[in-house]
């Protein structure tokens, strides 16, 4: 990894500068106390906010269609299958949705089925607002990722009418993607996720 | 504030109660790190208003981030990188603002240091240098990053951040090896400081 040893100074006397950077950055110890108004500050933004923010959003509006076509189905699985119960001959249905097309197969909140997400492995990524790569270097950042993650996919996104950014990151698991959707002005301060799912490769 | 217990708690244990919705596990995760991330601030920030702010925002972040943290690092390296991401951000934003040294670039004028740890001396020295070459040189040679990561963050070329980190690791050789020499010698004095190695 390039990391700028050019130097003219002794090798030995640059080593140990940069052994004592390393130090100092894993030396919690020696560090100073923070000025009382500095964690007040901080303390008092983090209890404005709700409790595990990403997991309590309002469902969007694509998601309670979502919902209520889910809940119709099955309500309508239960009338045919209570009417089936009443009747004394084996009843033949004609082929309709299997179960598969009835259940939403999308990771929740992303508005995509896992098909379409997966073909964005084989396309060139359209980072759209996040085009930059500094920006989007910073994006990730923000996300918990490490410097240089492989960005595997990505494309724009509509959200429930609030344009995003789709980006598909790799996964612990080989077999699977991280799927991200964040919003267009994401930055390692402010990354604005909406939706984080993982998707199965077939 | 808090549960009895906390300070048992890991840091992947608080994070995972903060992510299962614990009201109060993520501010214990701050509060238990916060001198160390609050240091990284005050290092990669033109000044303690800045460094408060980038702090802030980035505990904001990793607030509401904290479902993806995918638990491949330690956390308190997933907070640290978070700051300085953060901070880096802000001065890559802000470049066009004026900046002075902390302190006059002739570090070794005539200041009196005690001897004090290592850490803290790397720490004071560092503070001593323009806020471009302290954050180049924390992200590279702190934080790890490569020198394209870190040209990308700051916005600058990477021959600019070579150019920095160079520049600072020759100020901070000098600075340190001056407080190393008092620490070792035990008849130097503040009229009387030892003779700087130069080169």
């Amino acid at each position: 990894m390039d990391n700028g040893t050019e130097d003219d100074l002794d090798p030995a006397v640059v080593e140990r500068v940069r052994r004592d950077l390393a130090g100092l950055g894993a030396d919690e110890a020696s560090a100073a106390d923070v000025p009382a108004e500095v964690t007040a500050r901080v303390v008092n933004a983090l209890r404005a906010e709700p409790a595990h923010t990403v997991g309590l959003q309002p469902l969007r509006r694509l998601q309670v269609i979502g919902l209520v076509v889910g809940l119709g189905a099955v309500a309508a699985a239960v009338v045919v299958g209570a009417a089936m119960l009443g009747r004394p001959d084996v009843p033949t249905f004609p082929v309709g949705p299997t179960a598969e097309k009835l259940t939403v197969e999308r990771p929740a909140g992303i508005p995509l089925p896992d098909a379409q997400i997966l073909e964005l492995l084989a396309q060139d990524p359209d980072y759209g607002a996040l085009a930059d790569p500094q920006r989007r270097g910073s994006c990730l950042g923000g996300l918990g990722y490490p410097p240089g993650t492989a960005v595997l996919g990505a494309r724009p996104l509509d959200m429930g009418g609030q344009p995003a950014v789709l980006m598909l990151l790799p996964a612990q698991s080989s077999d699977d993607v991280v799927a991200v959707v964040v919003e267009p002005g994401c930055n390692g301060a402010h990354t604005g996720l909406l939706a984080k799912s993982s998707v199965t490769r077939t | 504030m808090g549960t009895f217990g906390d300070q048992d708690r890991t840091d992947s244990e608080l994070l995972a109660a903060h992510v299962a919705g614990e009201q109060y596990a993520f501010e214990e995760l701050f509060r238990r790190h916060q001198r160390q991330l609050y240091r990284l601030a005050q290092l990669t920030s033109r000044n303690p208003d800045d460094a408060a702010d980038a702090l802030q925002d980035a505990m904001l972040s990793a607030h509401r981030t904290a479902p993806a943290f995918r638990h491949d690092a330690a956390v308190s390296s997933w907070l640290y990188r978070i700051v300085v991401n953060a901070c880096l951000d802000r001065l890559r934003r802000n470049k066009t603002r004026p900046t002075t040294a902390l302190l006059d670039d002739a570090c070794h004028s005539g200041d009196p240091m005690p001897r004090v740890d290592t850490a803290i001396m790397v720490e004071r020295a560092l503070m001593r240098l323009p806020v471009e070459q302290r954050a180049a040189v924390v992200a590279v040679d702190m934080q790890g990053y490569s020198v394209a990561e870190t040209a990308r963050m700051l916005g600058v070329a990477e021959g600019t951040v070579k150019s920095r980190c160079s520049r600072a690791r020759r100020k901070l050789a000098e600075t340190l090896h001056y407080f190393a020499m008092e620490g070792t010698v035990a008849t130097s004095s503040p009229s009387n400081p030892p003779v700087m190695e130069t080169g």
